[in-house]
């Protein structure tokens, strides 16, 4: 008997367009079943069926059949499925609502009507096996560390099926290997484990059924060595060697701190101007604050960053717009950056002329959008647009966090396309963070690693590919 | 803001609350008031709300005298400002109680009095995703600010570029914690839940609003007998 | 292996609550047709009026009429409108006024009953005229009269208790007539933007129902 089996599925939340086209799916106890596929290829959808969210909480045309322990699961309530199907959502902060560790955990207990006693045994239990102290306040943990909550949460309540959407997203390499560690140590208990990832490399190893979603459908991939060496086929730089001239940026013995934690502890480089620089290194090592260091939207907390840019830009106390018009910064989160009625006038809006503003969107290739609203656009589409309203205002400086989640292949080879030509054609400076394997050599003349709040090594392309490599 | 762990039952809490801020509205012109208020601050010490009371004690003073030296410049009249430092005092004291009572807590406690589970659950909610959201706003203004549209000259851009992503980033939480709740169980439909360390009425609860409620008598005795 | 015995721990500490049931349960419908996603929902913006409402003790005792409304008024009537224009179940704006006035609870009991009532009266106004929040026109009147109507009450309670401010009220009218006026273009103002923005973000798939 399966844990889970989906037969012949098919679902459509406007009964028009079809995210998933008659699937046939399985789960067993006692494995690790990867799920892995682009970015709205119908991954989420399918967990949202299996954990009863579809058509329950989110209402939608459904049909086929899914079976959880070879029963059908038609007519039941979210709450029934959950209690035997249980699922970590992407997002642990969204997600967080008590101050102590403790009072997460018994959140759902409560909710199942466990007795007290019952509730302090199970958080007792989760807490050791999730290395967590109870007595911890939620709002200081890491980003890894209420991933590890969340999963607490989820396994406190004792279900044997269990899903995993992202979880490896807030951790780092470590974390991301002991987390996978423990659910294989789960699997082999008899958990059926299903994990929805897209860093293939570090979980292929703990995996024992592989199943590859595209447009749809779902296919149950037998070389998984060859679906990963295709997964993270590396893009070529199209761009000839760089020469360095003078510098842009100089930071001299960088550090930066909130409270007692100290993010940054010595940071020495400098960004040549007209080169293409990644900043590489694991997650929360502090890449994405040394970026808002280098945009001026922080303050060092100990060295000196110098630009020279504009000896203007030493004498104001704050970044201005004309700062930011000159240095574009591009957040992970196109949502922040996006607010007027159309992609058109998205675009426009800082460009210096409406046919530059034409020019870019057709350099980016969202000419076709706009007059569409830019937040009812796909994710895909909206990193576009929001790099396209950055390109826009024609800076020479262009910082990049992480532009490449969520992408699929295609897409990212398109962005890093038209990045290369922004760059090729302006001649502006490009400051990319990332730990897209993919893409960080085809956007690099310069890296710089960064590890315990320093930089533990320079270079150039040979250093991503080498720390992507390891 | 951090509590101090269980001092007080959250009703009695709240009560006092209400009696602090109460009574130090109505008895504000008294010349006692200051003792009345004082005797508070040190019946919430002396009920272990240390941390509180520290945060709250600067402040209290601070904005007190401000208001209370802005109303002597404008009125000229010493009893006033007296008055306006004993509101203030008053308003700072009431605040005290509810900082010693986690929103967990005071959720609890209601649910042991068979409240609303989706009033609880709202309170709840709007008490712990203040620091989320506070960080939330300030990434919205700093991304104003990165794509030149911070400016008050122009309200039709200023509004858009501050409402509309907070406005995307609230749904985007709101669904992500929609979800999550209802996969850990909660629903609304009346069903038999159980509660995790119940907050129950005691002894020393009983004796904390008395005191209280004796320090108000008090002053209303010496009041009338004035 | 340790994790053994802590995995069959958590397995046989729930069995009971996490055996299946057979067939399906009919779905009981909660109070007023609230859904949790409802109740999280306006929830989440309470939160944001309180988080935007955090300067409200500075403006506590100024001497002024009406100057917390006037420093409260465009978010205790934008993100009201929001709310109700996603909800559009009779309750939401009482149900924002609850969780929004938590912390006015200690604070500021008076205000925090007053919200209450206002927010009571403006339901039942909107919902007398419009029938239900269907229209926009609904939403609209119940944000855009919500905070206002706390000014009467604000004017009783200084008649009440006296002080400075009863003061200013009484000798300079003019005063609290502006500020009045004042109060009610700001929360009209924010009222409409708040349904034209919730319009927009409905149009562009953002908000649902």
């Amino acid at each position: 008997m399966h844990a889970v089996e989906f037969k012949d599925v098919c679902f459509s939340y406007d009964g028009q367009a079809q995210i998933l086209k008659h699937i046939s799916f399985a789960a067993e106890y006692g494995q690790v079943t990867l799920l892995s596929g682009p970015s709205g290829s119908g991954k989420s959808t399918l967990l949202s069926i299996l954990s009863g969210i579809i058509p329950n909480i989110t209402p939608g045309e459904l049909s086929g059949d899914v079976y959880i322990d070879g029963a059908s699961i038609r007519g039941c309530t979210a709450e029934e499925i959950c209690r035997r199907v249980g699922i970590v959502l992407q997002n642990p902060e969204s997600q967080i609502v008590h101050k102590l560790v403790e009072d997460e955990i018994a959140f759902g207990l409560e909710n199942m009507g466990l007795p007290e006693e019952r509730i302090a045994r199970q958080i007792d239990t989760v807490c050791q096996m999730m290395g967590l102290d109870k007595a911890w306040q939620t709002r200081t943990l890491s980003g890894g560390q209420k991933q590890r909550l969340m999963t607490a949460c989820t396994l406190a309540m004792g279900q044997k099926i269990l899903i995993l959407d992202e979880p490896l997203a807030n951790l780092d390499q470590t974390g991301g290997r002991e987390l996978m560690e423990l659910l294989r140590s789960l699997a082999d208990h008899g958990y059926a484990v299903i994990v929805v990832e897209h860093r293939l490399d570090l979980v292929l190893p703990y995996g024992d059924a592989l199943w590859s979603t595209e447009s749809g459908t779902v296919q149950r991939v037998e070389e998984k060595t060859v679906y990963l060496h295709a997964q993270t086929r590396k893009i070529a730089d199209p761009l000839p060697p760089f020469a360095a001239g003078e510098d842009l940026f100089t930071l001299e013995h960088v550090a930066y701190r909130v409270g007692e934690r100290e993010i940054l502890k010595d940071i020495s480089f400098s960004v040549p101007r007209g080169a293409r620089m990644v900043i590489l290194g694991e997650n929360g090592c502090g890449k994405t604050t040394l970026l808002r260091l280098i945009a001026r939207l922080n303050r060092p907390s100990g060295g000196k960053i110098t630009q020279h840019l504009d000896g203007r830009f030493d004498r104001r106390w704050k970044p201005d717009r004309e700062w930011f018009r000159r240095v574009g910064v591009v957040y992970q989160n196109p949502n922040y950056q996006l607010f007027m009625p159309t992609v058109e006038q998205e675009v426009a809006f800082g460009a210096p002329s409406r046919e530059y503003a034409e020019e870019i969107m057709a350099r980016f290739s969202i000419s076709h959008l706009a007059q569409r609203h830019p937040q009812s656009l796909s994710e895909g589409q909206k990193r576009r647009v929001s790099i396209a309203a950055i390109a826009a205002t024609a800076p020479e400086v262009l910082l990049l966090d992480e532009p490449t989640v969520g992408q699929d292949y295609q897409g990212l080879k398109e962005l890093v396309e038209l990045l290369n030509r922004q760059h090729q054609e302006t001649g502006c400076t490009l400051i990319t963070v990332t730990h897209d394997v993919r893409c960080a050599g085809a956007l690099c003349d310069r890296a710089v690693l960064i590890a315990g709040g320093r930089v533990q090594q320079q270079g150039g392309k040979s250093l991503a590919q080498a720390y992507f490599g390891k | 803001m951090s509590a101090d762990k269980n001092i007080l039952y959250p009703l009695t809490g709240l009560l006092s609350a209400i009696a602090i801020l109460l009574s130090g509205l109505v008895f504000a012109k008294e010349p006692l008031c200051p003792a009345l208020l004082a005797g508070f601050l040190l019946w919430l010490l002396l009920f272990g709300c240390y941390r509180a009371c520290l945060r709250v004690l600067l402040p209290m003073l601070l904005v007190g005298g401000a208001f209370a030296g802005i109303t002597y410049a404008a009125s000229g009249d010493g009893q006033s400002a007296l008055g306006m430092m004993n509101r203030t005092a008053a308003v700072f004291l009431a605040v005290i109680p509810g900082m010693s009572i986690t929103p967990v807590q005071m959720t609890r406690c209601l649910s042991s009095l068979r409240a609303p589970r989706a009033v609880t659950l709202g309170m709840l909610i709007a008490l712990s995703f203040v620091p989320l959201l506070t960080l939330e706003i300030r990434r919205v203004r700093e991304a104003m600010v990165t794509r030149g549209a911070g400016s008050l000259l122009s309200p039709q851009i200023l509004y858009r570029a501050f409402l509309i992503p907070l406005i995307t980033r609230l749904v985007n939480i709101s669904d992500t914690l929609s979800l999550s709740v209802e996969t850990r169980g909660f629903t609304l439909d009346g069903k038999a839940y159980s509660i995790y360390h119940l907050q129950r009425f005691c002894l020393k609860d009983g004796l904390y609003i008395l005191g209280i409620l004796a320090g108000i008598a008090g002053m209303a005795v010496a009041v009338c007998t004035q | 292996m340790e994790n053994k015995n802590l995995t069959d721990t958590l397995l046989e500490n729930t069995r009971q609550e996490n055996a299946p049931v057979q067939g399906g349960t009919q779905k009981k419908r909660s109070v007023l047709g609230f859904q949790t996603k409802d109740v999280v929902f306006l929830a989440i913006l309470s939160a944001v009026i309180l988080v935007t409402s955090a300067f409200m003790p500075l403006l506590l005792h100024i001497p002024v009429f009406g100057i917390i409304q006037i420093g409260l008024g465009l978010q205790f009537s934008l993100f009201p409108a929001i709310g109700v224009a996603k909800v559009r179940k009779p309750g939401s704006l009482v149900f924002m006024s609850v969780c929004s006035g938590v912390v006015l609870l200690f604070m500021n009991t008076v205000m925090f009953f007053c919200l209450l009532v206002c927010a009571l009266i403006a339901e039942v106004v909107a919902l007398l005229i419009f029938r239900s929040y269907e229209r926009d026109g609904a939403c609209f009147l119940a944000c855009a009269i919500y905070f206002p109507l706390s000014l009467p009450f604000l004017y009783a309670w200084y008649q009440i208790m006296g002080g400075t401010v009863l003061a200013y009220v009484n000798s300079i009218w003019w005063v609290t007539a502006l500020m009045s006026l004042a109060v009610v273009a700001l929360c009209c103002l924010g009222s409409y933007l708040g349904i034209r923005i919730s319009r927009e973000l409905k149009k562009s798939g953002v908000l649902k129902k």
